[in-house]
């Protein structure tokens, strides 16, 4: 099996093959000496050429998350039939949602500084949410006007709660 | 002493729970509906619930919490630090209740929790304070007139609090206004009094406490000083004793004032004296801590005294066991303090399940810590997780070990501030001890800049990782279990890039 892994800037090219279940992998020009073992729901041992990793994988829905170190390594893999349909062009998405703004985190609203039709600037305060006992301003992330109101003091909201919408000039 | 309610939760509850167990007293631990399996509740003799999730429904409830401790027959209460432990009208409910308050008398804590009534006492012993104003402020016009005279860069801060909760700096008169309308919110959630004061802003200043313990009966000892100036929005996050920075003539200067400071005021069991110490090692009184510091194990680890029995035993009636001259620190500690919050996202807060837990070991470590594999941390609470200690006979010593410990702490499931402090232990200026109390605002690039190199190889460990992964259980790939927390990362990844491009 052929993988692209993209992580930050660098792609990097693998290909994975078995021979009595034991898995070969040729990363790029090189064929290292691998050896995976799970040791947890979320941990793994890997000797890559008798150097030790403790790696901890989990899977969502846009790729892997690999924490290694002091470091959470941000893989997107991608086989053979997703790079096909890439270069046919079928996977254009490029969706814009700047207007909409989403709770950072979960937390009580103490306060909202605008109503519907307000006219608000880039970095002006919408709204405060308290979380861990800290207040947390929240600030409009572009020019335009508020086209809608979701939430209102009292109001506990989940992370990615959607508060306010502002609709460009 | 029969039995002790612990009137708090989390690693400070668990710390308790560990002096109980060392004396042979039994240990209740009171909980929230949210911290049902919390290790508090696992570790304790006895565990009552005390009410819904949010603190004010429950380790804020006096009632409850008395309740709790009349249905269990505790005959005494150790509030922790937060919550209720600086509340003089908890501490005077317990005690009408005819059980002992771990900690000192009523009227001591409403002396020194009121910040201008702790800055008078100070003074009249001989403790300079720093300028500003001498009563809280309840309008927004006389604050800024105070403001303006004793100059800016100016601080606004809570009369009832303390913990870096209701704080503001303002740079500038156009601040103020806003600046001062959210430091008195603030204060007034926090701790039900929106009353603040307005002070001058020291430059380059550094964060000096000084330990003292006192058993009520004319004794009192120094326990050493702490250095506590790795700070983010005017919260700890490392500490250090002995100090790196102040010299031996103040270091003496400091401690006699503390003692000075907790005679004056009868204390009674483990009290914390803050100053602010200038570039040029000119000091100013700022609180007293009225209680257990969240940074006491590093005093412990240097001087082989558990604060926490001491308390037990002071509240207990018997003097002081240990005098003046049979404490002599050695070595060196460190506490680096594990929060829920990401380092390099402006101390995000996360919340998330504890997918992974393994607790670093060895020689000098200490952990201590209220967490476990499988535990929901949610937004009700501080976001402290715990707290790394290490000691060393030398301070690089100390340094080596607190970078060598925080790799073997593995924390997978939310983020935590383990990768920012490893960058703090390898930052030069932090190695060679000259920070001052804006390390982490004049060095967040660097340390930023360190906790993301990418070495090469490790990059391609992660890549093999994931491919491995992937093909071994192609069912998986798509079915996120913590879609949620995953997203946020995800979208903070897409943040970075586009930032590095």
């Amino acid at each position: 099996m052929i993988f692209q892994a993209t992580i930050g800037e660098r792609t990097i090219r693998l290909n994975i093959t078995r021979k009595g279940g034991q898995p070969f992998v040729a990363l790029e020009d090189d064929t290292p000496n691998l050896d995976l073992v799970q040791i947890s729901p979320f941990s793994y041992s890997l000797l890559v050429d008798h150097h030790s990793h403790h790696l901890s994988i989990r899977s969502s829905r846009e790729g892997y998350m690999v924490d290694l170190r002091r470091r959470t390594y941000f893989v997107r893999l991608r086989d053979d039939l997703d790079l096909t349909i890439e270069k046919l062009g079928l996977n254009e998405t490029g969706q814009d949602h700047s207007g909409q703004v989403l709770a950072p985190i979960p937390g009580l609203i103490t306060g909202v500084s605008v109503v519907k039709e307000d006219e608000v600037a880039s970095g002006d305060k919408l709204l405060i949410l308290e979380a861990m006992k800290m207040e947390n301003e929240i600030t409009a992330p572009m020019d335009g006007i508020i086209s809608a109101v979701y939430v209102s003091p009292g109001e506990i909201v989940e992370k990615g709660a959607l508060l306010i919408e502002i609709h460009r000039h | 002493m029969d039995k002790i309610l612990i009137a708090n939760r989390g690693e400070i509850a668990v710390r308790i729970i560990r002096s109980c167990r060392e004396l042979e007293i039994p240990a209740v631990a009171i909980y929230s509906e949210a911290d049902r399996t919390a290790p508090h509740v696992l570790m304790a003799d006895e565990a009552l619930c005390v009410g819904p999730a949010p603190s004010i429904d429950s380790y804020l409830n006096v009632e409850r919490i008395l309740d709790a401790a009349q249905a269990s027959g505790a005959n005494a209460i150790h509030p922790g630090y937060g919550f209720l432990s600086e509340n003089a009208s908890f501490a005077r409910s317990i005690i009408n209740a005819g059980l002992i308050w771990i900690g000192p008398a009523p009227d001591t804590l409403d002396l020194m929790g009121d910040k201008v009534a702790a800055r008078g006492l100070a003074a009249s012993v001989g403790a300079p304070t720093v300028p500003g104003s001498t009563e809280p402020v309840t309008d927004l016009t006389s604050a800024e007139q105070t403001a303006n005279e004793i100059g800016y860069p100016v601080l606004i801060k809570a009369a009832g609090g303390g913990g870096g909760k209701g704080i503001r700096v303002v740079e500038n008169q156009k601040q103020f206004r806003s600046a001062y309308e959210r430091a008195r919110s603030e204060a007034a959630s926090a701790f039900a009094d929106d009353r603040v004061y307005v002070e001058k802003m020291i430059v380059k200043p550094h964060h000096v406490e000084v330990q003292i313990f006192a058993d009520g009966k004319g004794n009192i000892v120094c326990l050493g000083e702490r250095e506590c100036s790795i700070q983010r929005r005017y919260q700890k996050i490392i500490e250090e004793t002995p100090s790196p920075f102040i010299k031996a003539s103040i270091r003496n200067e400091l401690s006699t004032l503390a003692v000075d400071i907790a005679r004056a005021c009868r204390y009674t069991g483990a009290g914390t004296v803050e100053f602010l110490v200038g570039e040029d090692q000119s000091y100013y009184f700022l609180e007293m801590n009225t209680r257990l510091q969240v940074e006491h194990p590093i005093t412990e680890m240097v001087t082989g005294i558990d604060l926490v029995a001491e308390q037990i035993r002071a509240a207990s009636g018997q003097p002081l066991s240990i005098r003046q001259q049979d404490i002599q620190p050695s070595g060196h500690a460190i506490e680096c303090r594990i929060y829920a919050e990401d380092g390099f996202d402006n101390f995000t807060p996360s919340v998330g399940t504890i997918l992974e837990l393994t607790a670093p070991g060895g020689p000098g470590v200490r952990l201590d810590h209220g967490i476990r594999e499988g535990l929901e941390i949610t937004p009700y609470y501080d976001p402290i997780l715990g707290k790394l200690c290490t000691w060393g006979t030398t301070r690089p010593e100390a340094v080596a070990r607190m970078a060598r410990a925080l790799e073997e702490l593995r924390i997978i499931g939310i983020r935590n501030t383990v990768p920012f402090c490893m960058a703090v232990m390898h930052h030069p200026v932090f190695k060679k001890g000259t920070y001052c109390t804006h390390f982490i605002s004049d060095f967040q690039s660097d340390l930023e800049a360190w906790a993301t190199q990418d070495p090469d190889q490790l990059v391609e460990v992660a890549a093999l990782g994931a491919a491995l992964f992937a093909e071994s259980s192609p069912a998986t790939q798509h079915e996120p279990e913590h879609s949620q927390v995953e997203e946020s990362l995800w979208a903070r990844s897409g943040r970075e890039r586009q930032v590095s491009q």
